[in-house]
């Protein structure tokens, strides 16, 4: 009965984190890996106390994930401020969000070329 | 010591064997008021080396011991220094960056020297971001100030639709 209930638990516990984690950060992790893709996932402390004051994931890749990861951001734009524009050749998403613990940041930049264009893809997340 | 035997030195002295025990004994022999009346002679001679600064005994390779002891007291100063230099840098880059890695075509590097560069330029890259980000508001701020001025409840809601 315990071990049910401790299961139970786990499967509620991942349930969780994965709905806290939206189809951005999901895509994100699945293309990290991907050939021909460089990402970064950068964390900043503070020196003294070692507490997590930002973290910054970054992913460049070129081709067809962009399309995916435009869609994502145009998906997910109803759960916070959300702006699109063109400039110098490339289209800028952006999307803000927060929660109790923290403020986060997408951007997606997109090239202009048509058929293999040049993605980056910023995440950062502020913890409060 | 004996004549005989200070004749034996005298010998070796003169042909630049003498260690420097014999040679204090030669001056020894010769600073007491009696010798030998044939090595009287090398009274003066003594009496004036026994006033000569001591010479060390010379060794070959004395020179040569120290340059190589100096050389590596050197070579283990430079290695400790570079090894507690890049001690300290390795526990600020673990207190500022520690959890941080890069993944390049599939391959993960979490070497935080190696990647410090990647990492500093992504968090640069965050702030100009963040800087952007900050500003949007003031776009919500200029609608909603908008629709403010709009004294029609109606056509608040058709506008308000319209940007939205």
């Amino acid at each position: 009965m315990k071990r049910l209930i401790l299961s139970l638990c786990m499967l509620v516990a991942v349930a969780v984190t994965s709905a806290a984690q939206n189809s951005i950060d999901r895509l994100v992790e699945n293309f990290s890996s991907v050939g021909n893709s460089t990402f970064t996932s950068a964390v900043e402390r503070d020196s003294k106390t070692h507490r997590i004051k930002k973290v910054v994931k970054k992913l460049t890749l070129e081709g067809k994930p962009s399309r995916e990861l435009r869609k994502a951001f145009e998906d997910e734009a109803h759960t916070g401020a959300f702006t699109e524009r063109n400039d110098n050749g490339e289209t800028v998403l952006m999307l803000t969000t927060q929660d109790e613990k923290t403020n986060r940041v997408y951007m997606l930049c997109i090239s202009d070329e048509k058929f293999y264009p040049k993605t980056e893809t910023t995440i950062i997340i502020k913890v409060k | 010591m004996r004549d005989k035997d200070i004749r034996a030195l005298i010998d070796k002295f003169f042909d630049g064997g003498t260690t420097l025990a014999e040679e204090r004994q030669l001056y020894a022999y010769f600073s007491r008021g009696k010798v030998a009346e044939d090595l009287e002679k090398y009274r003066e001679l003594f009496s004036d080396f026994a006033l000569l600064p001591e010479r060390r005994e010379s060794h070959p390779f004395r020179g040569l011991h120290r340059l190589i002891a100096g050389v590596a007291a050197s070579v283990v100063l430079v290695v400790a220094g570079y090894a507690a230099w890049n001690f300290y840098e390795y526990r600020q880059l673990d207190a500022r960056y520690a959890g941080s890695y890069v993944i390049v075509d599939g391959k993960r590097i979490d070497n935080l020297r190696e990647i410090r560069p990647m990492i500093e330029s992504a968090l640069a890259d965050a702030r100009d971001i963040e800087q952007t980000a900050a500003e949007q508001p003031q776009t919500a701020d200029i609608e909603q100030e908008l629709l403010e001025r709009i004294g029609d409840p109606e056509d608040c809601a058709r506008i308000k639709e319209l940007l939205n």
